[in-house]
């Protein structure tokens, strides 16, 4: 091996070591974000694996005047509204739809065990927090992502502009919108929650 | 300014995203409208809502990614292994190596055509590069005539002959392919 590839071994082990710094630093903010925009344990892992392993692969062109939060945010909220129109586009059945097999017999409905509560929708189980939960999933996944980026994460309009890749003005619109949507949503399903106006 | 130029304008004025003058101006409307007022306080409790949520806990953590993430640097550095390989081999090397191949193939096809007592009559021909030197090239230089002295043949410009085969370089009539051998062979393969 020539010297120029040992040194080139030497900093890609210096890469990875710090990448692998990262992803333990910041792997609960991750995924507390895929979880505010999935809705569930089992995608929220999904999506923030991948969104790992895709910064991983173009941490070369990580910018580091940059926070790491705001870029793999982008990295993640960009895959998920893909993944979201992907699914979209997908055919789905209907878990409570009965089907008919070729012969015309007409079967049972697709038996998919009941997986019950998780640990984490145990401690979810707020009724409030899960009826918060519930509104954000109905709005439309760039309102979704504005305003969890606004509100759960604490960002400022710039830096969700940078991580949306999109206009101020945009941003502002997509909060202000769901953050209406989310108001009617609660205020009609939730009114005392709504009159209440606090969590705990 | 306008109610409806003020209400759409309030998430910004709540998340203090507005100039100083614009924060100002949507201020002093709110506290003067009543509409415009009950619309800001429903938009502060929805924010607030969701500021109270809490941070989830996922149920593993980052091994599972640092797992995936080793498997990927395995897979990438076995490919670089590859790479690194023939990038090793420098440009002189190359040449040295095409040089070698040139020389090898230049030696095979004009090698000293001296005579040889080896009989080919019996065998079939051998390929191109293992030919015996034995063996006339159909392409053979000769010397120039004494009629062609005078008016000599350009320098770089080859002189091409009729080849003229030993006697026992041609092979023997059985492993000549005709029709009648060819129909025996048939004959007694199907028998």
């Amino acid at each position: 091996m020539t010297h120029t590839a040992i040194a080139q071994s030497m900093e890609q082990e210096l890469l990875d070591r710090e990448f692998d710094a990262l992803v333990m630093r910041y792997y609960q903010q991750v995924y507390n974000l895929a979880y505010r925009l999935t809705g569930n344990a089992a995608d929220a892992e999904d999506l923030t694996q991948e969104a790992f392993l895709r910064a991983y692969r173009f941490f070369d062109r990580y910018d580091p005047t940059m926070p790491f939060m705001n870029w793999i945010s982008r990295i993640l909220t960009n895959l998920y509204i893909d993944e979201y129109r992907r699914r979209k586009r997908l055919p789905t059945l209907s878990i409570e739809e009965r089907f008919e097999n070729e012969e015309g017999e007409e079967g049972e409905q697709l038996d998919i065990p009941d997986p019950g509560p998780s640990p984490l929708d145990i401690a979810e189980s707020n009724q409030y927090k899960e009826a918060v939960q519930e509104g954000l999933m109905s709005l439309a996944p760039e309102f979704r992502t504005a305003v969890v980026l606004a509100d759960v994460m604490g960002h400022s309009y710039e830096e969700i502009a940078e991580i949306m890749n999109t206009s101020i003005g945009t941003v502002r619109s997509r909060i202000h919108r769901g953050r209406k949507q989310l108001r009617d949503i609660i205020q009609r399903k939730y009114p005392e929650l709504f009159e209440r106006g606090d969590l705990k | 300014m306008n109610c409806r130029y003020v209400q759409s304008r309030l998430s910004a004025y709540l998340d203090m995203e507005l100039t100083g003058h614009e924060h100002q101006l949507i201020r002093s409307h709110i506290e003067n409208c009543i509409e415009c007022s009950t619309e800001f306080e429903r938009l502060r409790r929805t924010k607030h809502l969701l500021r109270q949520l809490p941070v989830v806990q996922p149920s593993q953590g980052p091994e599972a990614v640092l797992v995936r993430l080793r498997a990927q640097r395995a897979t990438v550095s076995q490919n670089a292994v590859i790479r690194v390989g023939w990038r090793s081999v420098r440009w002189w090397q190359m040449a040295v190596g095409a040089a070698a191949i040139g020389v090898f193939l230049w030696w095979n096809s004009t090698v000293a055509e001296t005579p040889s007592d080896v009989t080919f009559a019996s065998s079939t021909p051998k390929p191109l590069l293992f030919r015996s030197s034995s063996e006339p090239s159909l392409f053979r230089m000769r010397s120039p005539l004494p009629s062609e002295m005078l008016n000599p043949v350009p320098f770089n410009q080859p002189v091409f002959s009729t080849p003229i085969l030993p006697t026992n370089y041609y092979p023997a009539h059985n492993s000549v392919p005709s029709f009648e051998g060819l129909y025996h062979t048939f004959y007694f393969q199907s028998r």
